[in-house]
C-alpha cells in the first residue's frame, strides 16, 4: 500500500483534533458572562463547560481510532480484527457522544428554558447528534464489510 | 465472529439513513443552487460594483461544481445498493468510487479557479484572509477523492483475496 495516502489521511485527522481542541479552549473567552473573568474563573466555574470537555472525551478517541485505522490500512493490515474492533469502539465514541448531546439539551430544556435564548444552542446541538448518528451509521456499514472480508480472508488461508 | 453487542437504534451496517442522508445532501445542495448562489450574485454585486464580473465567474464556476458533486452523490447511492445487496466486493463499486475520486478532483480544481477571482473582492473589503480561506475550502474536496483512492485500493484487495478464495474452493 502506498503510503502517502494514507500519511495525507492521517494528517488531516491531527488537524481535524487541533482545530476542534483549539476552537473548545478557545470559546468560552467570547461568551458575553467571561469579559471581566480571569483565567481560572473561565474555565472553573462553568460546570456546563466541563460537561462539554468531558463529552469531548468521545470525540477524540474516535480521532484516535481513525488514525489508528489509517496506520493498518498503510501496514497492510486493515483485514484483521483489530481494525474491526476500531471501528466498532468509533462507533460506539460516536453513539456516546449523541447520548451527552441528548443530556445536553435536555439541561438546555429543563433548566435553562426562559432563563436565557436556547434557540442556538438546541439547534448546534441537533447538528452535531446529525453528524454523530451519520458517522456511527457509516462506522458501522464498514464494520460489516470489513467483517466480512476477514471472514473471507480466514476461510481462503485455512484453505492454502 | 460477528459484532457481539448490537447498537442501539441502528440496525447492524443498515444504508438506509446513509441513503437519506445523501438525500438530504442533494436538496441542501439544489436549494444552495436555487436560492443561494443567485443571492450571492445579487448581493455581491450590489456591495462590491467594481468586482460583479468576478462575482459572476464566481457563481458561474460554482454551478459547475453542482454537476460532479450530484454525480458523485448518484455514485455513493449506487455504492450503498451494492452494500446492501452483499456486492460491494464487485467491479462495479470499484468503477463507482473511481468515479467519486474523479468527481472530487473536479470540484478541487474547479473551486481552485474560483481563487484567482476572489482577489478583486479581498482587494476591495480590504480582507486578505479571504484568499486563504478559500485557497484551503477549495481544497477539501481532494480530502474527499483521497479517501475514495485508498478504498479504491483496499476494495481491489479485498476482491483479489476473495477470487484467490473462490479458486481453491
Amino acid at each position: 500500500m502506498k503510503k502517502g495516502s494514507t500519511v495525507f489521511l492521517q494528517v488531516v485527522t491531527v488537524l481535524v483534533g487541533i482545530g476542534a481542541l483549539a476552537l473548545m479552549l478557545w470559546e468560552p473567552h467570547l461568551e458575553g458572562r467571561n469579559v471581566h473573568a480571569t483565567l481560572f474563573q473561565i474555565y472553573f466555574n462553568d460546570p456546563f463547560l466541563a460537561y462539554a470537555y468531558i463529552a469531548s472525551i468521545a470525540f477524540f478517541v474516535a480521532l484516535y481510532q481513525t488514525f489508528k485505522l489509517f496506520g493498518y490500512v498503510a501496514q497492510d493490515k486493515i483485514f484483521s480484527l483489530n481494525s474491526v474492533i476500531a471501528l466498532r469502539k468509533i462507533k460506539y465514541c460516536a453513539i456516546s457522544l449523541v447520548a451527552f448531546i441528548l443530556g445536553a439539551e435536555a439541561y438546555f430544556f429543563i433548566a435553562m428554558r426562559g432563563k436565557d435564548d436556547i434557540t442556538g444552542g438546541v439547534m448546534m446541538g441537533l447538528i452535531m447528534i446529525f453528524i454523530s448518528v451519520v458517522v456511527a451509521n457509516v462506522a458501522a456499514v464498514f464494520e460489516r464489510i470489513l467483517q466480512s472480508a476477514v471472514d473471507i480472508k480466514s476461510r481462503n488461508e485455512l484453505h492454502v | 465472529m460477528n459484532s457481539l453487542i448490537k447498537a442501539p437504534f441502528i440496525k447492524q451496517g443498515s444504508t438506509y439513513f446513509l441513503r437519506f442522508t445523501i438525500f438530504l445532501f442533494g436538496i441542501f445542495a439544489l436549494a444552495i443552487c436555487v436560492f443561494g448562489l443567485p443571492h450571492l450574485y445579487k448581493g455581491g454585486s450590489e456591495d462590491f460594483p467594481a468586482a460583479s464580473h468576478a462575482f459572476l465567474v464566481i457563481v458561474v464556476l460554482l454551478y459547475a461544481t453542482a454537476v460532479p458533486f450530484f454525480f458523485a452523490l448518484g455514485q455513493t447511492l449506487k455504492l450503498l445498493r451494492f452494500i446492501d445487496q452483499n456486492t460491494a466486493f464487485s467491479a462495479l463499486s470499484i468503477r463507482a468510487l473511481r468515479n467519486i475520486k474523479y468527481s472530487a478532483i473536479t470540484m478541487a480544481v474547479l473551486y481552485l479557479a474560483c481563487v484567482p477571482f476572489l482577489f478583486p473582492i479581498a482587494e476591495i473589503d480590504d480582507a486578505p484572509g479571504l484568499i486563504l480561506i478559500g485557497a484551503v475550502l477549495a481544497c477539501s474536496p481532494l480530502v474527499i477523492a483521497v479517501f475514495a483512492a485508498v478504498l479504491q485500493r483496499l476494495l481491489q484487495n479485498a476482491i483479489d483475496i476473495k477470487s484467490e478464495n473462490d479458486l481453491t474452493v
